[in-house]
């Protein structure tokens, strides 16, 4: 009996072994000869449905009433996913799905064709109904997972200065523009995403919220999107109307160094970034290239020689037409002498010569200081990513023909904020400020935090700037295309300048016919609420920027006076 | 042969304890990242019932295991009553769409631990006492299905389906052990399917989970196919050697109970084919070792007490993860020392201290 019950508990001890081994031969396929399967299945998993749950702070535009408009938000959407394994009726399933949406037959039957794949997928983007209408169909194979991406409502309005978010590596993050600059705001910390968890990421995560000093936000930006609009329409008709390369500008409040429009165009749709061939499309020329500004240059160099009381408005000198430095000669746009002539004459004919005497009143060294002073070669500090400063190492060789160039806008090269923010100190009483493109970052933990503007050094006492402002009311009322853009009722300080681009490949020298056209105003002359900077790069059939750039000039001024209902001031 | 304490035996039980108390440890790390998540609180709270287990099985050890044999009706009486009152609305406690806990005080008790083990030990004196009947239809095999069907009766109401597997098996094992015939057996094993095909289709749960067994990808992968997939994706992903302790990804956000049925899949992905094979053969161990100590007991309801009590264990953990890995429909019961559940942990600590007691005697 005894035996007999060994021999028993000997079969139940069989049997429970060979369950056991059943179970570990399961295993060993699941785990070792189709793991890979599961670790895709898995890997998958977590990032496609991740995708659903992306997430980003919001970008606004701020409108002159202080409401905010949608520049970048966050969209819902669907993925059509076909599972081609136990997708059986391809046909069928395409012509119901067909009836729902529009689907790429030729992709989807490659996709489907794919038996050993578990996972294609054929659609995405899908609105909620169509994908509401889709799972009623109930097709066996035919999947619909959510997803989210990032939606700019205004289309290619600031797409420049705005960027885009786009996969840098499997990473997907802001690319360029504030997307980028404004990553660890806007950005949001998957949770618990792809990468493997343990017990050390989850106390550092823990560590992290708890230290996290960059907390998730949105951004408002001082950028008007009106203003922007009008801006960005009035620079794409002179690109067309010259056949340009680029046509670009800076609208700036120069009292706070606001930036209340930026653009340049062409420019590019940022919800459908991957259409754009010309990947500069997506550089922000206004800080990250550098341009030689021409006669835009000349009132900043006046205004230095009237700081340090050098000459006055009323100082003459004698134009021979040309200077001679260095064995180079130095002409007036049109090679003329004119004689005996004042510098509120040097700026309304845009006189080089004048403009060489007025650096030489000042001194090379007093001018090199000043052209530091105003920011050259030195970045602004917008808030924008990879801002480049300006090029102005040549007056380091202290040769009298690099500062007669320098004098009137050729030889250095700066970067439009540069330019713009230099300008500005004409127009605010002398004050060098930092630019700005985000006024308040909304915070989701804590409190908003805003942007309050910067004064870096004051550049001019504020008797030189309503000096050199007052002349410049003079260039537009008397010699802007003979006065005819005068306003009766509001004062404009406006300056043009042309320069020749500067050859491409390197060399130096210029392009006998190639020419950067610059412009810049601002309005009211004695109290700027805005400052505007214009660029146009290598337009054709147009010799002056006067030509080019007054007009359009003109219109922006009026618009901006007009919609922000400033009051007349003469 | 020396009679006493098995050493090995008591050892492989701490080491399983042990490894069950850690791997819940990582796996209940999951729960972080969830809804009214109490990580410590489970960890904690899992470790009283260690100790308060430890207790028992101290206890149980130092209990004459014939106390069991006199017992036995009335402690089976009583599990069954207990079971019964998981119905009554003030007392018992639903969850997951089955009724399978009464409250008790601050507690929450699942019977069906405990009318495992009543059922096994009047199981056990009932046979040992019919040496010689058990081999007779009329003496044998029809009390016990009769007596085997009044559990299976109240388990598929609740339903746990899952324990009445493991009844159903160990008990079929134990007829066996205790002198059943092999045509017994096979009508036992025909009788069984039948049963099983019936309860099938009389209960939509049940029928659920066998089609999602049967057709994994035609079930609604929302549904109760998704518990089996994630599992699947968690053991599968696994790979040879695991993600390593602590790093399942599984437990985070997909897997279902992931400190309770489905904590093999965590423990799976972590530790890989290799860890899973050792926790298998830790089992099969286990059941060795306890298997050689009631080999050694003279007593007939001392060997069928015992070897119904280890066999229970190793099956029904044998059933979770078999389950897990998708060769058993999904059911539902604890895999025994790993799993979250202070009833299921201190009562299998009482069962280790009954076979500890029955290693005292010869």
């Amino acid at each position: 009996m005894k035996d007999n019950f060994s021999l028993r508990i000997k079969i139940a001890y069989i049997f429970i072994f060979v369950f056991g081994a059943v179970i570990a031969t399961r295993l060993f396929f699941v785990q070792v000869v189709h793991s890979n399967d599961y670790k895709e299945l898995a890997s998958r998993q977590y990032v496609a449905p991740s995708a659903g749950y992306f997430d980003r702070g919001a970008i606004f535009f701020k409108k002159k009433d202080g409401q905010l408009i949608s520049a970048a938000t966050i969209k819902k959407g669907f993925i059509l996913a076909i599972n081609p394994k136990i997708l059986n009726d391809a046909e069928l399933a395409f012509t119901k799905i067909s009836a729902v949406t529009q689907i790429d037959k030729d992709m989807f039957f490659k996709s489907a064709a794919k038996k050993s794949d578990t996972y294609e997928e054929v659609g995405r983007r899908l609105s909620n109904e169509e994908a509401d209408k889709i799972k009623l169909l109930k097709l066996k194979g035919v999947d619909i997972y959510s997803e989210g991406w990032r939606f700019y409502p205004a289309g290619s309005l600031a797409s420049r200065v705005l960027g885009f978010v786009g996969f840098n590596g499997d990473k997907l993050e802001g690319r360029y523009g504030l997307e980028k600059y404004y990553e660890n705001i806007l950005g949001r910390k998957e949770d618990n995403g792809g990468s493997a968890n343990s017990f050390a990421e989850i106390i550092m995560d823990i560590k992290k919220t708890v230290s996290d000093n960059t907390p998730n936000g949105d951004i408002v930006l001082t950028i008007e999107p009106e203003a922007q609009s009008f801006f960005e329409e009035s620079l794409r008709g002179v690109l067309d109307k010259y056949n340009a390369e680029m046509a670009g500008g800076i609208i700036i409040e120069p009292k706070t160094g606001k930036i209340l429009a930026m653009a340049s165009v062409p420019n590019f749709d940022p919800n459908a970034y991957g259409g754009t061939k010309d990947l500069s499309l997506f550089m922000n020329p206004s800080t990250q290239n550098v341009y030689e500004m021409g006669s835009i240059m000349k009132p900043l160099t006046l205004a230095a020689a009237l700081d340090q009381n050098k000459i006055t408005p009323e100082t003459t000198y004698s134009d021979k037409g040309f200077v001679v430095f260095n064995n180079k000669r130095i002409e007036n746009f049109d090679g003329k002498a004119r004689g005996t002539v004042s510098m509120q004459e040097v700026l309304n004919q845009s006189l080089n010569t004048g403009a060489v005497f007025a650096m030489q009143q000042l001194g090379k060294e007093k001018f090199l200081e000043y052209i530091k002073n105003y920011g050259f070669g030195e970045k602004t500090g917008i808030d924008l990513p990879d801002e480049v400063q300006g090029l102005i190492s040549n007056l380091n060789s202290m040769r009298d023909i690099e500062f007669a160039t320098a004098s009137f806008g050729q030889g250095i090269a700066v970067t439009p904020i540069e330019m713009a923010l230099a300008l500005s100190a004409l127009a605010n009483g002398g004050a060098l400020m930092k630019p700005y493109v985000v006024e308040r970052i909304k915070s989701q933990e804590g409190l908003d935090k805003n942007i309050e503007p910067v004064q870096k050094r004051q550049v001019l006492k504020k008797e030189t700037s309503e000096t050199i402002s007052r002349m410049l009311v003079n260039v537009t009322d008397k010699a802007l295309m003979g006065g005819v853009y005068k306003m009766d009722h509001y004062t404009i300080a406006a300056k043009t300048g042309t320069a020749q681009s500067i050859k491409s490949g390197g060399d130096k020298g210029y392009n006998e016919e190639e020419y950067i056209h610059t412009f810049f105003g601002y309005a009211p002359g004695f109290d700027a609420r805005f400052l505007t900077l214009l660029y146009l790069v290598k337009p054709q059939g147009v010799k002056y920027a006067s030509h080019s750039l007054s007009e359009p000039f003109m219109n922006i001024t009026k618009f901006l006076l007009n919609y922000y209902q400033v009051p007349p001031d003469r | 042969m020396k009679k006493g304490k098995d050493k090995i035996f008591i050892i492989t039980v701490l080491i399983m304890v042990l490894a069950g108390f850690f791997i819940l440890f990582s796996a209940s790390m999951g729960l972080l990242t969830r809804e009214k998540a109490d990580f410590s609180s489970i960890v904690l709270k899992q470790f009283v019932f260690g100790v308060g287990g430890f207790v028992a099985l101290l206890a149980a050890s130092r209990i004459n295991y014939k106390n069991w044999q006199k017992f036995a009706l009335l402690l089976f009486l009583f599990s069954f009553f207990l079971s019964l009152l998981v119905f009554e609305p003030h007392v018992g406690f639903g969850y997951g769409g089955a009724k399978r806990w009464i409250n008790i005080g601050p507690f929450t008790f699942q019977p069906s631990e405990l009318l495992k083990l009543g059922f096994i030990a009047y199981l056990a004196s009932w046979i040992s006492a019919r040496k010689k009947d058990i081999k007779s239809f009329k003496f044998g095999l029809l009390p016990f299905l009769v007596i085997v069907a009044f559990v299976g009766f109240i388990l598929i109401a609740e339903p746990d389906i899952g324990t009445l597997g493991v009844i159903v098996i160990t008990s079929a094992l134990m007829f066996f052990i205790g002198g059943g015939k092999f045509t017994q057996i096979a009508v036992m094993i025909l009788l069984g399917l039948a049963l099983l095909y019936a309860l099938v289709l009389i209960k939509p749960h049940a029928m659920d989970r066998v089609q999602t067994f049967l057709n994994p990808s035609s079930a609604d992968v929302q549904g109760s196919g998704y518990q089996v997939k994630q599992a699947l994706i968690a053991v599968g992903s696994g790979g040879i050697y695991g993600r390593g302790f602590g790093m399942s990804i599984q437990k985070f956000s997909y897997l279902p109970e992931p400190i309770g049925d489905s904590i093999f899949a965590v423990f799976a992905e972590e530790f890989g084919f290799i860890g899973c094979v050792g926790l298998i053969a830790l089992f099969l161990f286990f059941l060795y070792r306890g298997f050689l100590i009631i080999l050694r007991a003279s007593d007939p309801f001392a060997k069928l007490l015992g070897a119904g009590i280890l066999m229970s264990m190793v099956i029904q953990s044998f059933i979770n993860i078999g389950s897990m890995v998708g060769i058993i429909p999904l059911t539902g019961v604890p895999l025994i020392f790993v799993s979250q559940g202070g009833s299921a942990l201190v009562i299998a600590l009482i069962e280790i201290g009954i076979i500890i007691n029955i290693s005292k005697y010869g």
